[in-house]
């Protein structure tokens, strides 16, 4: 279903419930799979995901058409996520290093998480990146997003993601040979 | 130097069997739970955030006042003086029986009580006769 019916569904009191729950359904997976590459945890990933189409429920009234439906759910997940570890590293007073290497460890141990041993690799080179890179780099690299569209996204430049996806590409290859 | 397109591109991150049949329920579930206490919790948000300081401040004021007043209500206040001084300070007073009966805002049951009081009165000889005399009659 076009995003445009979706909307009318969710706008017409009528069909609202329905139109939301079909929202979830074409979103769900795009929705968890940033969150969790940012997340690592399930359950925080699932707290997060819930969070973000609760948001969306909330404020898809004051969504204008002239930006497309997913660029603006991204940016609500891409803001939960940001929020969250912000939060995380707040509470507990952790430095950095010690959020990244709990995270780390959970790539190890947490379930859910298949792949073989450059896969698990390249997860922990990427969580030494800051949080904002680390989310541009998931979304080119594993979204397959267009600078284009992470610009619209995260209200960047295009030059200043580029500068930033290749700074990324450039620590995590240096951190993977360093291993 | 390991590069980065050497190595295969795989989303190592798996959901639970199930979780993205479930999650549309959990979420409308939420969706349905807050959108039915959210104006309870407003109102009580407010409620917390403005109406108790200043109810805590009004009921501190009164408190102030109340101990720094050592008269009570003026109910209380005549409840606290006996019948006998209270005649004396109308008998001594230039109040007459006209003014203080234009004074006394009386309702329905305080003249019937009056009444039934006036009529049940009996008066012996004695008291008809010490009457007669201040009045300067002849019995």
């Amino acid at each position: 279903m076009e995003d445009i019916d979706l909307l009318a569904k969710i706008r017409n009191p009528e069909t609202r419930n329905y139109g939301f729950n079909l929202l979830v359904r074409e979103y769900q997976k795009r929705v968890y799979g940033l969150v969790r590459k940012m997340l690592i945890d399930h359950d925080d990933s699932d707290d997060v995901t819930q969070e973000v189409f609760i948001k969306i429920h909330k404020y898809i009234d004051n969504f204008r058409e002239d930006s497309q439906l997913y660029t603006w759910i991204y940016r609500i997940a891409t803001n939960e996520c940001l929020s969250f570890l912000s939060k995380k590293k707040r509470r507990f007073f952790l430095p950095l290093e010690d959020v990244n290497g709990e995270l780390s460890r959970k790539i190890d141990s947490a379930p859910y998480i298949s792949g073989d041993e450059i896969q698990k690799k390249l997860q922990k080179a990427l969580l030494k990146l800051p949080d904002k890179q680390r989310l541009v780099f998931n979304m080119k690299y594993y979204e397959d997003l267009s600078y284009e569209e992470i610009s619209k996204i995260t209200k960047t430049s295009v030059g200043a993601l580029k500068a930033s996806f290749h700074h990324a590409t450039k620590k995590i290859e240096d951190s993977l040979t360093d291993d | 130097m390991k590069r980065l397109e050497d190595i295969p591109k795989k989303n190592i991150f798996d959901a639970p069997e199930g979780y993205f049949d479930k999650l549309p329920g959990i979420i409308q579930a939420r969706v349905t739970a807050e959108s039915t206490s959210t104006a309870p919790l407003i109102s009580f948000g407010l409620v917390l955030r403005y109406a108790l300081p200043v109810l805590a401040i009004g009921l501190a004021i009164f408190m102030i006042f109340r101990e720094n007043d050592p008269s009570g209500s003026p109910e209380e206040l005549l409840a606290s003086v006996s019948t006998e001084q209270l005649s004396g300070y109308l008998l001594e007073s230039d109040f007459s029986t006209e003014e203080l009966l234009d004074n006394l805002d009386l309702n329905e049951v305080d003249v019937n009580a009056l009444n039934e009081e006036i009529i049940d009165l009996e008066f012996d000889s004695d008291v008809l006769e010490e009457f007669a005399e201040e009045l300067q009659l002849e019995l």
